[in-house]
Formats: C-alpha cells, structure tokens, sequence
C-alpha cells in the first residue's frame, strides 16, 4: 500500500472551547496509480485529510503510513515525506513568492538539498509538464493570468517530484475553460507518469469525469468509498448531505423513475447521453 | 419608463508602466461598448476571466470612468465627479471575495455602514439594517463576529449591506466564485428573490452558467467587447461560439446537445432539467 | 501557535457594566489607574481592591478568567517584587551575604505586585465588557477636540477598527501560508537569526501581497458603499449618557474622595 490511514482521529483546538473533531476514525487505504477524489461540504474534513496525509498534521489517535511505515515514528523522515507526498494547497497561487517563475519552482526541489543541476532540470521539466512556455520562466509570477499562476503552483509541487499528488480544490475562482485545462493536466500526470492523484472538490462534476475512486466524506466522517458509478447510486443520501450527482447522472436517474432501462453504469454526460439516445429508440 | 443603464460606445484604456514609470503599453480593458438595461431586469454578463467584464462592473458604480463614450446611471452620467455619490447609492455593488469586503465586527454594523455614510437617522438605520438582514435570511446572525460566517453567509451579508442603502439597482462581480456550492445557490436565490420581490434591477456577472439560466438577458464579453447577446434561450443554442469565449452550456442544455448530435429530435433551446426531460419523454413515447 | 494570540478579548454578558457609556469606561479606567499611583497606605489599597471587587461583582464576568489576565506578566510581577523585596534600605530583619530583607522591603514589594495586579486587571476589566467597536466609538468621541488641531481622529478610530477585523484574518493566513511552504520543504525552525530571517521571505512576501490585495479590495467596498471620510456621517450607535452613566460617574467620584480622604488618615 502506497499509503494507509488506519483509525485516524483528529481533534483540534483541544481545551480552547472551540474544539473540533475534523477527522473520525477514518480507515483508508491508498494504493499507486490510484485516481481518487474526495468530496464533502466546507467543514467536512477533506481538507485535513490532506494535511494528515503529509504529516503537516499529526493525528491526536490512529496511525498514517507511508508503504507500511507510520510516518510519525520517531527516526522517520518527515521533510522526505512532505516531496514525496505533494500537497497543493487551496489558492496555490497565492504562496508564490519568487522573483522569477523558474526560482519559484525550483524552491521545493532546492528545500530538499539537490545539486543545483538537478533543481534546475527538476523545475524545467515540471513547468514544462504544466504546460508553461519557456517564455514565461523568467517572468515575474506574478504577472502571469490567474490560470498560469495556478499552473506554476502546481509546478512547484511536481519539480518535487512526489510519487503522489493532492490537490485541494484546484480548480476554484477559475472560468469553464481554467477548469478544464486543470483537470485535463491531472489526467495526464495520472496516465502518462502513472502519479497517483488525490483531487479534493466540492463539486461532483469535476470529480466524475477523472478519477476511478470517490470517496465521500461527512463531518469528519467516511460515508462513501467507491468507483462513480457506485456512488452515484446514493442520490438521496448524497443530498441529504448537501452534495448532488452530477446534472446529467441526475437527469438519467429521473428518466429512470419514468421507465427508463440502462444506463446504471454511466459516469460522464456522454455516457448518460448514450444511454438515453439508446433507450428511445429501443 | 428610463432605462437603468445606458453605455454608449463606452471605452476604458490603462497604462502599463515600467519601473521607470514610463508608459510601456497602453491597454484597452473596455472597447465600445454599447447597451441598455431595462429597470427591474435581471441581467447576466458572462465572459472568461480577463474578458473585461469586472471592469465594466466598477464603470458601473462610479469606481472607474469611461475614457471615452458615456456611461449613465439611472440618468446620471458617471464621468461627471458631483454624481458620484448618487451613482453609488443608486447602484450598489457586492465583490468576490467575501472576506474583503466587510468593515465592521459584527454583522448587523457592517449592514448599517452605507447608512451611516449616507447620512440618514438613527432609528432609520436600525429599520433598515433589519429590513435587509431578513431579505437575505441572516437576521438570527445578526449579533455574529463575520469571521464565524461561512462564505456564502458573508455574501449575503454584504448584500444586505447594499440593500440598506436602498439601491435600484444592483451589480455583483462574480460572488460565487470563492463559494462552494450550498453557498453558491443560496446567494443566487437571495439575489432572484430580492429581483422579484423589491423589483430591484439585478446585473450578475459570472463564469457559471447555471446562475444565469433564468435571466432576462444576457451578455458575453471577451477582449473588452460584447461578444454575444440575448436571452438566455437564444444564447444557450450557440455552444459553439461560447466555447471560443471559453465558457461552456449549463449541463442540461449540453445534454439536450449530446442527444441532438446522435439524432434525438431535442429542442434545440432547452434551458433546464425540466425542459429536456419533458423533451425526451416527448421523443420516446410521442413518436 | 499564532493562532494563539488574542487581541481585543471580549467577554459577552449582560450586564450593568457592559452597558455603560464606553466613554465612562474609558475615562473611568484611566482614573483608577491613576488612582493606584496617589495610595500611600495600606487603607487605600483595602479601597482600591474592594471597589475593584465589586465592579467585577457587577459586570458579571467570572473572577477565574479575570485573573487569567495576569498569566503574561507572571514574570514581571515576580521579578518586580524581588528586586524591591532585597534592594530596599530599612532596618534589617533577615540577611545571607549581600542579600537583606528589610521591613521596608516586605512593604514595598507587597504595595508594587498589588499595584501591579491592580493595574492589569484593572483595564482588563474595561476590555472584557466593552466590544472593540464601542472603545473605537468612545476614543474617537473622547478624543473629538483634537479635531481641531488637525488630527484626523474619526480616521484614526475608523483604522484601529479595521485592523481590528483584519488581524485574525491575517493570522489565519500567516498560518495556511506556512503550511504551503512547509509542503514544499521550507524550514522555519533552524538556523541562526540571519537565517532565520532569510527563510521567513516565503512567508513574508505572500503574506504582504495578500495585505495589499486585501487593502485594495477593502478601499473600493468602501468607496462602493459611499464611504467618504467622517464628515457628514450618521452613527449607528450614537453615544448618549444614560442615567447609570451619570451614577457611574459618581460611584467613581465617590472612590476618589475616599481616596484622597484616606491618604490623609
């Protein structure tokens, strides 16, 4: 197992009053190659799942390991840990601190204590996995467009080079278009260098069309672990929670109630759309 | 009856300078613009972000001034300095990110803020701050910290906020995009109703579709121009023109597109759910 | 850790306290305060500590979390203390090489930690009952006069406000940045200063472009709102004495006598 969480508890703010139990025996395990999103409202834990995965948390019960090893052993390397498993945060765009876009990314790798030859590839080949142009690696991030700012963020965690990434909502604030251009960069980062992806969303929608795992999560809690399909089967509880099946799976299932056949597996609005061309003409 | 805005080849260039200060490129944000907003409308501008579209929101409250052609609010011509003020009063404006626009520590004296700089009494304020707190449904936080809001709760704050200034009209840039989805359509319900209900004329711009699925009319703008308009109907029919702006169909108009592509005889104007639902029942059992 | 720190603490209840004039509060703490200066004898202290006692009995405010005020100063108290308990001149009852403990000394350390305490508790009182808003709204109309001679008070009260709100925002931030950071392998824990100071830039920056983006948004909300300086503005909340503002000011006069009476004793 890549990695493992196994009767994770996390409480903060213990005897302040406003205390909070943001994780609840959560028992997760990760393997490599794996795409999985993690859905749930604001407050519902997801974010410091993220945060617990890398060690930027310690969990006040319960163990997190990294291929077998509990990651808060005493001699265990935490700074090794935090390239190995990348975490982008939320607004990543908005820790950029360099003067140039090239140094900015090169700041992870440089933390690590490569040779400066090694940075200096490491950051080349992740802007150029981003799709940053190289006219742009001198400039200033920050007067690049919201979009490529983001994508250099993403950048900058990559040159690390981590055998896993999480990426908390990495598509808020941007247009129809941003979106896509974010998403479609995971998809590759999953198929072609095989990373695994952990992609943190309130939005269904963004989460159906990439990744094979969904997992739900509630006040802390795990509701749901499985591929979409699955998932989408529990529209009711869903939105008990406050969360939707994507639009299209939506509409598939009210055709469903007015005596619709197939479609049970569809994940994406081309899938559903097919079902449904099917159906009529049957 | 008069219109509540009219742009008439409205215009904005900046400067970009260099460290010197000297003028390296001068930008046209704004590139003749032209149109009219009907008072009591509900109005959606779309475009992709750097379309120009939040610029063309502070032209409307007096923040910017045009650099050419005119721009008149409820009447009054925004490029004349000693309109400013009523320009501000009549059209009202909620920003993106909730956190930064809130002033005070605790809700209701954030909503008695336009108020108080407007000058009206006392007791009226405290009228008025109720008034607006329970049209967008926070009147129970009123007491609260805005710190202890969630995202979609200090929007509506804020457009309480504005509604205690007695606006006829007003313009949000893009306040969904830092909310997750309950918060999303809580304020976009809040802003429907305040339409409906105060007829207060509403101008929402945004990059989600499915926000403006029941306006009036819309406008898409890319590179400082209008690119597209018309009602929502017309403009959800033209997916491919959207897409060049980079935005992209509400889902059930893209579905509606889908079944059409693969020869499902589908409207070709479906709006929501509802619709292309009725459509495909149409097309299985009609037929 | 930074999330730690707290500014401006406020304890709500419903009190006879919490609803006085904030300028009464203000201008009320600041005569005690100057009143633990004028004690000279152990009267006056007795005074001092059973009217401070019942205002506490009043506001409604737990005694524990009164007292937890003084944890910071622990320090200074007991070092204060020391210094006069061995330092003062007198005659002598207790001595071990260079140190010597006089009569003398046992009362002056004694009436300095009580000052102290007093001191500190004292003014905590006034910002546990008061929101940071009321005390902006009682400065900026205590301090009107100075209007006049060209200091922009209403902006001033107007700035303090505002900081007020934005500090915990930015804490919050300081923190999230950090964490961002340490994703990426910066180090915030060792080295020397200079280092130290270098591997702060990661924060830092973020952090002042962030202030600046929100100063910006912030100045145009306002401006949107028709924000325009103090002048010709309304207050929410205008501030008027009451009849328990009037009492107030008694109660206090009252103590001052006594005070001035009971040093003479």
């Amino acid at each position: 197992m890549l990695m493992e969480l196994k009767n994770v508890n996390y409480i903060y703010g213990i005897g302040s009053g406003y205390e909070k139990h943001a994780v609840k025996n959560l028992n997760l395990r990760i393997g490599p190659g794996e795409f999985i999103g993690v859905v749930g409202h604001t407050g519902s834990g997801k974010s410091t799942l993220a945060r617990l995965l890398n060690g930027l948390e310690k969990p006040t019960s319960g163990q997190v390991c990294y291929h077998g090893i509990d990651i808060h052993n005493k001699d265990f390397d935490r700074k090794e840990l935090r390239s190995k498993v990348g975490l982008v945060f939320q607004y990543p765009e908005h820790q950029l601190f360099e003067v140039s876009v090239i140094k900015d990314v090169e700041f992870g790798p440089r933390n690590i204590g490569l040779k400066p030859l090694e940075v200096e590839l490491r950051a080349y080949n992740a802007l150029k996995l981003t799709g940053i142009g190289e006219e742009l690696i001198d400039a200033s991030p920050h007067a690049l467009s919201g979009g490529q700012k983001r994508r250099v963020a993403i950048a900058g965690v990559l040159a690390m080079e981590p055998e896993i990434l999480i990426l908390d909502e990495p598509t808020a604030g941007l247009d129809p278009q941003g979106r896509t251009e974010i998403l479609e960069l995971l998809e590759r980062l999953h198929q072609e260098q095989g990373l695994t992806i952990l992609l943190i969303s309130h939005s269904m929608e963004d989460v159906a069309r990439y990744a094979d795992r969904i997992l739900v999560m509630r006040q802390g809690e795990l509701v749901l672990d499985g591929p979409p399909a699955r998932i989408f089967r529990y529209e009711e509880e869903l939105q008990a929670i406050g969360l939707n099946v994507p639009e299209s799976i939506g509409i598939l299932h009210q055709l469903q109630k007015h005596g619709m056949t197939g479609g049970e597996d569809c994940v994406t609005a081309e899938e559903a759309a097919a079902a449904i061309a099917a159906w009529i003409r049957k | 009856m008069r219109p509540m805005i009219q742009a008439h080849e409205l215009a904005y260039e900046y400067f970009r300078r260099d460290e010197e200060g000297n003028v390296t490129e001068i930008k046209r944000a704004l590139d003749g613009i032209s149109l009219q907003v009907k008072a009591g409308d509900f109005i959606g501008i779309l475009g992709a972000n750097g379309s120009g579209k939040s610029t063309f929101a502070r032209h409307l409250n007096a923040l910017l001034v045009p650099s050419e052609g005119t721009l008149l609010v409820d009447g009054r011509d925004t490029g004349k300095e000693e309109n400013t003020f009523q320009i501000r009063q009549t059209a009202g404006m909620v920003f993106q990110n909730p956190d930064n626009q809130i002033i005070a520590n605790v809700v209701e004296e954030d909503v008695g803020f336009g108020p108080e700089n407007l000058g009206v009494p006392t007791e009226e304020i405290w009228r008025r701050v109720e008034e607006s707190l329970k049209s967008v449904g926070m009147y129970a936080y009123r007491k609260h910290s805005p710190n202890k809001l969630s995202g979609g709760q200090k929007q509506r704050v804020a457009i309480a906020g504005i509604l205690a200034m007695r606006p006829k009209c007003i313009i949000l840039d893009e306040p969904t995009a830092m909310l997750d989805p309950a918060g999303r359509s809580n304020v976009i319900e809040a802003m429907a109703q305040i339409n409906r209900e105060e007829n207060i004329t509403v101008i929402l711009i945004t990059h989600n579709m499915e926000e403006v699925v029941g306006a009036d009319y819309l406008y898409v703008m890319d590179e400082g121009k209008i690119g597209m308009e018309g009602t929502p109907r017309q403009i959800f029919t033209r997916a491919e023109e959207l897409e060049r702006y980079r935005l992209t169909l509400p889902e059930a108009a893209r579905m509606a597109l889908l079944l059409r592509q693969k020869g499902i005889p589908i409207p070709p104007d479906v709006l929501d759910r509802q619709e292309l639902i009725e459509g495909i029942l149409k097309c299985k059992y009609n037929t | 850790m930074l999330r730690d720190i707290t500014i401006g603490q406020y304890y709500p209840a419903q009190s006879v306290i919490h609803c006085l004039d904030p300028r009464v509060k203000i201008a009320g703490t600041l005569a005690y305060i100057i009143s633990l200066f004028w004690i000279s004898n152990i009267w006056g202290y007795v005074a001092a500590i059973l009217f401070f006692a019942f205002l506490v009995a009043l506001s409604k405010v737990p005694f524990s979390y009164i007292i937890r005020g003084l944890k910071p100063i622990l320090f200074l108290m007991a070092f204060t203390g020391l210094i006069n308990l061995f330092q003062t001149p007198g005659k002598t009852i207790w001595q071990w090489g260079i140190l010597q403990i006089s009569e003398n000394g046992i009362r002056t350390a004694i009436f300095l930690i009580l000052r102290l305490i007093l001191l500190v508790i004292g003014s905590s009182l006034m910002t546990l009952t008061t929101t940071p808003n009321q005390l902006t709204d009682g400065l900026e109309r205590l301090l009107r006069p100075l209007n006049r001679v060209h200091i922009p008070v209403h902006e001033v009260a107007m700035m303090m406000s505002i900081a007020l709100r934005f500090i915990p925002i930015l804490i919050e931030e300081a923190d999230k940045i950090m964490k961002a950071q340490m994703a990426r392998g910066a180090d915030f824990e060792s080295g020397n200063i200079f280092q130290r100071l270098r591997n702060m830039l990661p924060l830092l920056v973020p952090l002042f472009v962030s202030a600046a983006r929100r100063a910006n948004d912030l100045a145009y909300a306002m401006e949107a709102r028709c924000y325009c300086g103090g002048e010709g503005r309304t207050k929410m909340r205008p501030l008027r004495y009451s009849f328990a503002d009037l009492a107030a000011y008694s109660c206090m006069a009252v103590y001052l006598i006594l005070l001035f009476v009971l040093r003479r004793w």
